[in-house]
Parts: structure tokens; sequence; C-alpha cells
């Protein structure tokens, strides 16, 4: 084995070891510490971790962040392959459209943010004008203030906003399959169903892999949105376990339990690849 | 019913749902630009379609004040530089890892493949103690080593991915015909990989434009902040003008948006083509 | 073409390398203060140490950055003071640069913290209070800040500033911090929307309850404010009610040490007096905010609900003030807090104190050049120039000995306020001595207070479920 491959990755893991590795382990370290960042440090073992699964909040946290991640990854590659499929049948228009629907993914969470957090408002906001302009009085809701809506209104965000990356990416696959296969499969009698089952999807089934992989963990890691939009609120009704990492850290002075959570939540992302390498990597492409 | 109507029909269907998805993706954008020509006091007492003085600029002329041309010039330093490191590692590290089987590849695959699970956030402070110690602090240009390995795990996933998949054929007969690896990299793979470059540069793009948290704390000194930071920081402890925070969301995003129009064809393309091999 | 792609490469990455190591023209000023400074400290601490009093004898040629750090203000008139102050400073002394640092409200503290955590304080920057809730007295623990008690010994400070104001800015005896900003609290009613609810500005606790229910039945909002976490206004009838219960203990202390000790987690709050105090809370607060207040953060409250003339009542601090249009200040007027029938005690009270200070890092304090900087820095923010823009340009108070307000330039709203602020006596911020980490299961908990959620008894014995350290 010529020593040469490894020069070649030298310079990637050489960035990746210092600004990455390290520093992670520095966290885990810290994970173990009970820790304001400014004072001394005192070793606690794994007692910032038993905290953590023992305090309701948090748990709370992880089980939303699943849920989340769910729906996530459910609605955007659904509605991706919808509105994937509608622009390849249609093609007039089909440049606009796609500009339009990838638009949101560019902008910046920040700014995105600030216009949902008007949008949603009671009295000003479009969704409850809407709402009220179509007789929909019933469904008027102060979405980021009612512990019932609070947390779907905050997903609703990050997923409106990735939608349109999908959209685009699915659809260029969806253009890399041959209009053969399908022609040939209309004259077998096969349905629209049955045309999607058995062409669409195992030929656009490494696409649809990254997508679930990239919408599963941003929805695992996601910060920005809940942050900016509720901060955790109301009550602790919105939390994931990254902003309550932050919370813990940056606003309580707890490095150490922080630490834990932050180790954690990479524990989780990594469970989750695993696995799913795992299920993905039986199904076959070639039939 | 006649087939040809019913085709009709059915595409007006179609057509109906693509454009109220596209209005919603719009409107917000809309929006947001009708608050910038409006006060807070009016914001908050009602929704309009329409600002009620679209003359009035004042929102604008305090956007300004922020410093923002320098903060985009600041951005576009910072981002062209990561983006370069990022581009020049990912290339190597990829190449290798996809054209050749050494001993502990597929470990060294992994470990870079783990870091898209890594929360950033949780390592910011030993970042910043690190940072420390190498006499980075206060400084401008350091935070590009963040930037660039950020975005190094899923970048040399996509085009580990994307090399791969490229023909072995053609590969093959660069071997035989006695290149080295660096002539392999620069003859055959690196041409042909452009388009699964342009992915991994459009997406760590918006990812390191838009990278709000390290440059919030790395990039406190306002000769150094980025664009997002300039923009997120319009607001005072006790009050937050709405106004200005639209006008800047229209600053930040009317510039962006404006290359994406006049490149999008090159870029959707680009992209696409990219995360298909991948 | 092969050599181009392998020159290009490298030099990319090389070029990467360098730009990222070395820093770019913009960093000539601070990349050269590591290696300028260390001289200039070298130099002063050769001479003698009349260097330290005088100031003459500093090395004007010596390049010196100085890093000052605020919270962002932008642009307001404030921090165009505060540049202007600058400016003149960068005039006085040629060869210092001052680097500005800023980030935003939410963040800041966050990065102070890591800046003080990685030895990287900031030579000069604003913060809070040194108070276990804002975390600066562990900044002060850990030897970052500068003790600057010398200051008050100096002839331009000495006698400048209200024994309070020292009181506030020190920590355990020491003075650590230059008072920047001096804030009382004010609460308004609009007579206008009073009148139309046939009601008067209530003056006693009884007609003020009143009121609450007609304001309501009229279609207005009492309270136009926010009732969301970290919201500054709404903590404000919670400190005025509380005091009126919870007392002094003992001689020392403030005249409400109960309740700072409450919030600590060292006294309950579910005893007899505390749960008398919480349901009279309950009757000025529950359910009497709009009903989402808490999406709504101090400045959207104000403008949706008190600037538009649907809601009858407003508090906050006097920084709140400029949110509020000028057309509705016309209509109000300031209210006294009214003393609680039954409650023990009821002189006047209100919180007024300083809000915000200025901090120099212990470091450049001992540095002599930058001690000398900084303290002609200072000499120019409390000039009168700077003092009379600071009052009245930006309504940015400060606790200045004998100072006369001139009530025409400072507005009807803030004198009236002062006149009663002056006659009631000082109370402490409530949460002032509370664990940070407490803090946000408060404000969740408070929330649904306001919202009507909890009795004041649940709502006294949830204090103590979160505060009280035996638990």
């Amino acid at each position: 084995m010529r020593p040469l491959y490894y020069l070649y990755l030298l310079p990637a893991f050489v960035l990746f070891l210092i600004f990455f590795i390290v520093p992670f382990v520095q966290t885990f370290y810290f994970s173990l510490q009970d820790w304001d960042s400014i004072g001394e440090m005192t070793f606690e073992g794994i007692a910032n971790y038993v905290e953590m699964f023992q305090d309701e909040v948090f748990i709370a946290s992880v089980g939303r962040v699943l849920k989340y991640a769910l729906i996530q990854v459910v609605v955007q590659i659904a509605l991706g392959l919808l509105f994937s499929a509608l622009l390849r049948g249609e093609k007039k228009g089909n440049g606009f459209f796609r500009a339009v629907y990838f638009l949101p993914y560019i902008i910046s969470s920040a700014a995105i943010c600030v216009m949902f957090t008007v949008m949603y408002d009671n009295d000003i906001g479009l969704i409850n004008n809407l709402l009220r302009a179509a007789g929909l009085d019933g469904l008027v809701h102060i979405w980021l203030g009612e512990e019932a809506t609070a947390f779907y209104a905050t997903i609703a965000v990050p997923i409106w906003q990735g939608l349109g990356m999908y959209i685009v990416v699915l659809l260029s696959g969806l253009q890399g399959i041959s209009e053969e296969y399908y022609d040939a499969a209309k004259i077998d009698g096969a349905n629209a169903f049955q045309r999607f089952r058995s062409i669409t999807l195992p030929l656009l089934w490494p696409i649809i892999q990254i997508c679930i992989v990239l919408s599963v963990s941003g929805a695992l890691k996601n910060f920005d949105y809940v942050y900016m939009l509720t901060g955790g609120g109301p009550g602790s009704s919105t939390h994931v376990p990254a902003t309550f990492m932050y919370d813990k850290t940056f606003v309580g002075m707890r490095y150490g339990y922080g630490s834990a959570v932050a180790v954690f939540i990479f524990a989780l992302g990594f469970l989750f690849t695993v696995v799913f390498k795992g299920i993905a990597g039986r199904k076959s492409v070639d039939e | 019913m006649n087939p040809v109507v019913k085709r009709r029909m059915v595409s007006g269907v179609k057509y109906g749902l693509m454009i109220i998805y596209a209005v919603i993706t719009i409107f917000p954008f809309y929006w947001t630009l009708v608050n910038s020509f409006r006060k807070n006091d009016q914001i908050f007492s009602k929704m309009v379609l329409w600002p009620e003085n679209i003359m009035n600029l004042e929102n604008y002329k305090k956007v300004f004040m922020q410093d923002i041309p320098r903060a985009f010039k600041n951005s576009i330093m910072l981002t062209a530089v990561a983006l370069i490191l990022l581009i020049a590692c990912t290339l190597l590290a990829a190449y290798v890892l996809s054209v050749y089987r050494f001993r502990f590849a597929k470990a060294f695959y992994l470990t870079f493949a783990m870091g898209v699970v890594i929360p950033r956030l949780s390592i910011l402070i030993s970042t910043y103690h690190n940072f420390k110690t190498f006499g980075f602090l206060n400084r401008q240009f350091p935070i590009v080593f963040c930037y660039a390995t950020f975005e190094l795990p899923l970048s040399i996933f996509l085009i580990v991915g994307f090399m791969q998949s490229l023909p072995s054929a053609v590969l093959e007969s660069g071997i035989v015909d006695g290149c080295s690896s660096f002539q392999l990299l620069t003859k055959i793979v690196l041409p042909m990989s452009r388009n699964g470059f342009l992915t991994v540069l459009i997406l760590s793009f918006v990812s390191i434009w838009n990278e709000y948290a390290y440059s919030n704390v790395l990039l406190s000194n306002r000769k150094f902040k980025t664009l997002t930071i300039a923009l997120a920081n319009s607001k005072t402890e006790y009050a937050i003008d709405y106004g200005m925070l639209s006008a800047a969301a229209v600053f930040a995003v009317v510039p962006v948006m404006l290359v994406y129009f006049f490149l999008q064809d090159k870029i959707i393309s680009g992209m696409v083509v990219g995360a298909v091999k991948g | 073409m092969k050599k181009r792609i392998v020159s290009l490469l490298m030099a990319g990455i090389l070029s990467a390398g360098l730009l990222a190591g070395c820093g770019q023209k913009e960093n000539t000023a601070s990349s050269k203060d590591t290696g300028d400074n260390k001289e200039a400290e070298v130099q002063e601490d050769t001479e003698d140490a009349s260097g330290q009093e005088e100031g003459q004898e500093i090395d004007r040629d010596v390049e010196t950055t100085i890093r000052f750090a605020w919270q962002s203000m932008a642009g307001s008139t404030k921090e165009q003071l505060l540049l202007g102050a600058i400016e003149q400073l960068e005039e006085m002394y040629p060869n210092v640069t001052v680097e500005i640092e800023n980030a935003e409200p939410g963040k800041y503290a966050s990065k102070i913290s890591m800046d003080v955590s990685s030895d990287n304080t900031c030579d000069i920057f604003s913060f809070w209070r040194p108070e276990a809730s804002y975390g600066t007295d562990k900044f002060i623990e850990a030897g970052a800040l500068a003790d600057l008690s010398e200051l008050l010994e100096d002839e331009y400070f000495k006698g400048k500033f209200e024994d309070s104001a020292i009181s506030t800015c020190s920590y355990k005896g020491t003075f650590y911090g230059m008072p920047e900003n001096y804030a009382f609290i004010v609460m308004l009613a609009n007579t206008e929307v009073l009148a139309d609810c046939g009601l008067e500005v209530p003056t006693t606790w009884d007609e003020w309850i009143d009121s609450m229910s007609v304001i309501k039945e009229h279609g207005y909002i009492p309270w136009g404010i926010s009732t969301k976490a970290f919201a500054s206004g709404w903590e404000r009838p919670l400190g005025y009610v509380l005091d009126r219960y919870l007392g002094k203990n003992g001689e020392t202390g403030w005249r409400n040490e109960d309740v700072l000790e409450a919030f600590a987690g060292n006294v309950h709050f579910n005893t007899p007096e505390g749960i008398e105090a919480c349901n009279k809370l309950y009757d000025l607060c529950a359910g009497n905010a709009a009903g989402d207040a808490m999406t709504l953060d101090d400045t959207q409250a104000t403008s949706k609900y008190f600037n538009n003339g649907k809601a009858a009542y407003w508090v906050n601090g006097t920084y709140g003030i400029e949110n509020i249009d000028k057309g509705i200040q016309e209509k109000c007027v300031t209210m006294v807090f009214p003393e609680i029938p039954g409650a023990p005690y009821n002189e006047p009270i209100v919180d007024k104190d300083v809000t915000g200070m200025y901090y120099v890092s212990s470091k450049a304090w001992a540095d002599p050049v930058k001690k000398q900087i900084i303290y002609d820095l200072f000499k120019i923010l409390y000039s009168d120039e700077f003092i009379d823009g600071f009052f009245y340009q930006a309504l940015n108070l400060l606790p200045l000995q004998n100072y006369e307000l001139d009530a025409e330039r400072i507005g009807k709203i803030i004198s009236d306020a002062k006149v009663i602020a002056d006659k009631s006596e000082m109370v402490k911020w409530p949460l002032g001595r509370a664990n940070p980490e407490n803090k946000e299961a408060f404000y969740s908990v408070y929330t649904d207070f306001w919202a009507g959620k909890y009795t004041g008894e649940e709502f006294a014995v949830k204090l103590d479920e979160i505060f009280y350290n035996g638990n």
C-alpha cells in the first residue's frame, strides 16, 4: 500500500482532527465534569448523564425531536416526490417553478424566522387572516403561544424551507429515468401506483436514501429554528435536545451538563445512521 | 368523458397545486418586503398587502447605518476562502477514498462521515479555548478553518459517492496508460467530477454564508462581522424594530436571490446531476 | 495543463492556509498589538511608578489596541454617543485604535462569558450588575475584572455618583464598574382608554383591581405588556406585590431582603405572607394581559397593544419609554403603585437602580498604558457634554449626585416618574440573586400564571418548588 494515499488524506484529516475531533473529545471530557466555564472543574464521572436521563424536560425533548425527524422526513420526501412528479409531468413553466421552490433554501434561517414570527401572529399574521377570510375562525390559534400548536408551528418552518431542495433533487432523479420504462409498463397495463412502485421507487432509491439521511440528521441537529421562534417555550413544550443543550450551557452556565447533552445528540445521530445503513443496505437496486 | 378534456382537467388541477405552492413559497418574502416600508406600530396594528407609505425608507437608512456593505464584503471573502480550502481538501481525500483500496480507508471514510451527526454547537466552547491557545482569537480569518471543517463530512460523503459511480472503464484505461495517481486525478477524475463539485459548492456556500453561531462569537469585532451577523444584530435589548428587521431581511435576501436567478439554470442542473450520481 | 492544475491546487491550499493562519491587512492593528503591547509593558515596567499617576510620561508612539464591547444597539442614539466618545479618544491618542465588539441581545452574555473563560476578556465592556443572576460574580471571583476603587478617589470622579449606585456597582464591598445606565420603574395609565370605560385613573388598590374587569368588558386589554420569558415589564408587578409582604429580615440588607433571599432559595415562598401576596398578584395580573402576550416580546406588545390604544396600563423601566408612541404618551399619566390593604409593608418603594455598567479587565488595568487610556475614556464619557447627550438625546439616565433633571427636555413621563421614584425607597430587582438555571423554569410558570392557570396559592407553591434550595 503506497503511503502516497495517506498524503492525499492528510489535509482533510488534519483539518478534521484539529477542528472537529479534538474539540469533540474535549467536550466529552467536559461532560464528565461539573463546570461553569469560569471557575474550577470538578470531576463528576457520569453524574451529568444520570441527571440528564432523569430530567423530564430532557426526556420530553428527545421524544419531540424523534417525532420531528419522522414528520420532517415523511413530509419532505412525500411532498418532494409529489411536486417533482407534478413538475415532471407538466413541462410548461418548469424552470420558473423549480426556481421558486428552491428559493427558501438559500435564505438564512434568521431571516426566515423573522418572517414567520410575524406571519404567525394572532392578529396581523397571514395565517390567521387567511383562516378568518375563509370563514374558518375555529381554526384560528395563537400558533406559537399555545402548547398544543407551538411545536408543530415551529417545525413547519424548517420543513417548509427545506422542501424546495428535495423537490429539485428528486425531480432530477425522475428526469434521469427514461420514459421507455413507463411506456412499457403502461402497455403492460400497469396503473400509476404500480408504475411508481416497480419503476420509480427502485430506480430513485439511492437518491431517496440520501434525502432521508439529510432530512433526519437535519432534524436531530436542529437548533436555529426552535431557538429563534420560541426559545423552547411556551413552558418547555417546544424544546428539542439542541435548544435544551444551549440553555443549560449558555444560560444556566452548566457546561458539564450541556456537554453531556451534546454527546447524547451525537450518539442519537450515530445510532440512526448505523441502523439506517443496516436496513437500507439490504435493499437491492438491481431488482 | 372525452379523454382530451379529462387530461386537460387533470392538468389544470396539477397546475393549480403547483401555483398554490409557489404562492405559499413566495408570499413570506413579499410580505417581509411590504413590512420593510412600515414602522413597528403599523406592522402590529393590522395586516396589509401594500405598505401604507411606500416612500418610507427609514428602515433602509437604518440598515445601511449597520455597515452592511462592509459586512457583505466580509461574508464574500470568508466564504470564498473557506470554499477553496474545503474543495481542495475534499478533492484529494474523496479521490483516494473512492478510487483506491488501502488499509484503514474504510476507517477514514467512516470517521469523516460520522461528522455529519455531531452538533456543531457542542464543540463551540472547546473551539473557543483552542483558538485562544493557537492565538486565533480577535482575528478575522481563522474562522474559515471551522467553516471548512463543518462542511467536510457531507462534502466527502457526496463526492465519494459521486466518484464511485464513475465508469471504471475510463479509470482503468487511465491506469493502463501509465498515469500516476495524481495524473489520474487531474486528467480524468477531476473533469468528470465537475458536477459533483458544483453540488458540494452550492450546499456548502449556503451553509457557510448563513452560518451564525460561530460567526457571532468569533467575529464579534465590528470590522469582521459577516452579513448574517450584522443583520441579526439589528436589535437592541429593549426595542426590536421589526420594520428595520424586515428591511434587513430584504437586504440579506436580495443579493443572494439576484445571484440565484441569474445562475439558476446552471446551479440547479449542476446540483441535480451531482446528486443523481452521488 | 496538468502543471497548471497542480499549481492552482497548491496555490489554493496554500493561500487558504496562509490567509487563515496569518490574518490579512485588516488585522495589522490587532496583530501588531500582541507584539507591541508587550514592548510597551516592558518599557513601562522599567520606568518609575510616576507613569501610573500622571500619564504625561506615556510613550505616545506605541501602537495600542483597546477592545471595547457592548451589546448591539442597532445604531441607536446611545450607540452614536459611544462612537463619538471613542472618536474623541482616538483624536487624543493617535496611536490608539479602539476595536469595537458587539453581540446581539441574548447572545452577548455568552460572548462575554466565553471571553472570560478563555482569558480573553475585553479591555473594557459593558455588562449588567455584579449579581449572581447575571453570572458577573463568577467573573469577579475568577479575577478577571479590575478593582476600580481608585477611580472613586480621583478628583474627577470623587462624589460624582450617588452612594446607592456605588453600592450597586460593588461586589463584596469593592467597586468594580462605572455606572452606565440608571433606570427606575414607570407605570402608565392611558387616560383616554380609561375614560372610554367610564373610569378615572385608579389611586387605590381596590379601584385598580375593579377596573380590570370593567376594562375587559369594554373590549380593551388591561395590561398592554408582554408575558414572554425574559421580558422586562411583567416582572415589575411581581416585585411590587411581593415587596409589600416579604420585608427586611433583621436590620441589615435591603428593604426587600426577604424577596431577594426567596429567589436565592433561602426563604420559603409558600408562607402565609407569600401566599397572600400571590393571591393579590393574581387579582392584579391573571387573565389581564392580551391572549397572545406570551408570544410577543416587550417591543411587540407595546407596539401592538399599548401604542394602538388598545390597552389601559403599561409598566417597565425607563429604558422602555422610547418604545412608546409619542402620541400615546400625551394621553398617559404616571401611576403610583397603591398601598395594598392588609399588607405588612406599605411604604412607597420602587426598583430604581443602575442597570448597566462599564467593567475593565484586570489585565488592562494592570497595564499602565491601557489604564491611562481607559481613564481618559471615562473622563470623556462622564464629561458634561456626554452626560447631557446620554440624558436628553438617548434618554439614558445616570445616577449622578445632586443632578438637576431638566423636566422640559427629558419629557413629562420620565420627569413625573422620577418625582414618584424620588419619594420612594429603593428596592432591588427580585431575581438578582437567583441561580440562572432556575430562571427558565420560573418564567415558564410565570407565563402560565398570567394566563390564569394557577391560583395565587398554587403559584406560591410552584415558586417554592423551583427556587428553594432544600428541594
